[in-house]
């Protein structure tokens, strides 16, 4: 055995100490809520945006409301939601306006769905970590799962005949990608 | 996070430097079963696709195990239509793609390498529409286009493989994967890095968007699961992999800005929505 192969063996195993701290931190507890948490009541606007006199980005504008002021949600359309704010009503972007239940603009129109709906708590099968821990693999189960998918002909159909017209659209951008290299902590992606 | 960021630095400089001293000491020889080439593979981000649904197989096989699939035909039927029809916008649109709604109230949805996508019957009972529906699939769909679940098991491996943990035990290639993936399904519970969970977000909206429905029936999704309580059980192991529905909402609408604004409607699908009896 040379040095050369003894020190990097150490090493390994010093690192071997570290793999249930690395595996524990694979899966960190959810991180507190963000500064800028919603109002306890109320909606506010989560950045600024123009208000405008339709649900069309070529109405008038009426009004530049800064983020954080405060509106009254009053009904949505499409992409867009109708607020009250400052004596004036209007449309602003529904992805611009957030709700008190932590939403964007949809949250208050879109009222819960399961409001007054009593949930069983006996014999619920949830799926917590520990379920998926202890989980067989079932092969019966994902024969029928293969028995259910669809080759891309078919699918194809399903749009023409749903009335689905594919349209081209780049993907949306993310922040700069001074914050991307935490995507590959190992630096190991070819 | 920044902690587990300085670890992963010097774990990576120690791997470094500990493959080429094993090189040295024993030269490179031919993997001899297939299990260790798929290992190598793995190790190296050179999975090939049929490792990769190998890989993903097992995974909802095992998921399966843990929540079978909703015993109504013509919904899984449904959701393998809209399913396949959305992931065909994408940059994998020849994959075997596989679409099921799982039997649990637990609200979530799980991707599995190799296009495995999963929604539970809690969440998909939430959808008010047929873009709803895509939106999710979209999610999970761009988790399995852009390899997420297989990135984090090489971090995974790139550990394992040091200690030779791996290859002492393997009996059979279907030992190895799952030694590959650890116990049963838990790698659909561990957490993806947090852009990650943005960037699907991203890309679920826009495919949804490019198959022709309303491009905000993943946010108004989002905006649901926001009205369920944060200790709601239902939504905790969702919550504990991702991050929380009023983040993703101000993440998304920071980067749509008003590039949503120019793009004509599209359908919600409500008349076609299947829902649950
Ligand atoms: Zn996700």
């Amino acid at each position: 055995m040379s040095l050369y192969f003894a020190a990097p063996l150490s090493l390994a195993a010093a690192l071997l100490l570290s793999v249930d701290a690395v595996l524990a931190m694979g899966t960190p507890p959810q991180a507190p809520p963000a500064a800028d948490q919603p109002a306890a009541t109320g909606s506010s606007m989560l950045k600024q945006d123009d208000l405008r006199a339709g649900p069309d980005a070529n109405a008038r504008i009426l009004a530049r409301l800064a983020q954080g002021q405060g509106v009254k949600v009053l009904a949505s359309q499409g992409g867009w939601t109708q607020v009250s704010a400052a004596g004036q009503t209007g449309w602003v972007r529904v992805l611009s306006v957030r709700s008190p239940a932590g939403g964007v603009g949809l949250g208050e129109v879109v009222a819960p769905r399961e409001a007054g709906k009593v949930v069983a708590v006996a014999g619920v099968r949830g799926l917590d970590e520990e379920d998926l821990r202890a989980a067989r693999f079932d092969g019966g189960e994902l024969r029928r799962l293969d028995g259910y998918a669809l080759d891309r002909e078919e699918a194809e159909r399903f749009a023409r005949a749903a009335g689905l017209l594919p349209r081209t659209m780049p993907y949306l951008k993310g922040p700069a990608p001074a914050r991307e290299p935490a995507n590959d902590p190992w630096g190991i992606n070819p | 996070m920044k902690m587990h960021h300085r670890l992963s630095v010097l774990l990576l400089a120690a791997w470094a430097a500990f493959v080429p001293a094993q090189a040295a000491e024993a030269p490179a020889s031919a993997p001899s079963k297939p299990g260790e080439q798929l290992l190598q593979a793995l190790l190296a981000g050179k999975t090939s696709q049929a490792e990769e649904v190998q890989i993903g197989r097992r995974i909802a096989g095992n998921l399966l195990g843990a929540a079978p699939l909703v015993a109504d035909e013509t919904l899984q039927r449904y959701v393998n239509r809209v399913g396949r029809w959305v992931a065909l916008q994408g940059e994998r649109p020849d994959l075997a793609w596989h679409f099921g709604v799982i039997d649990s109230e637990d609200i979530n949805a799980f991707a599995a390498p190799g296009g495995y996508v999963f929604i539970t019957k809690g969440l998909y009972r939430r959808l008010n529409d047929e873009a709803e529906l895509a939106g999710v699939l979209g999610h999970e769909i761009a988790h399995v286009q852009r390899k997420h679940h297989l990135k984090l098991l090489r971090q995974t491996q790139v550990i394992a493989a040091l200690g030779g943990l791996l290859g002492s035990k393997v009996k059979d290639e279907e030992q190895l994967v799952q030694n590959l993936i650890g116990n049963g399904a838990e790698i659909a519970a561990r957490s993806l890095d947090r852009e990650a969970e943005h960037e699907a977000d991203r890309m679920g909206l826009v495919l949804a968007a490019r198959a022709g429905y309303d491009a905000y029936g993943l946010p108004a999704v989002l905006a649901e699961i926001g009205h369920v309580g944060r200790s709601d059980k239902r939504v905790s192991l969702l919550y504990k992999t991702h991050p929380l529905p009023a983040e993703r909402l101000t993440r998304l609408g920071e980067a749509a800005g008003d590039r949503l604004d120019t793009l004509a409607p599209g359908q919600d699908g409500s008349g076609r929505f299947y829902r649950l009896p």
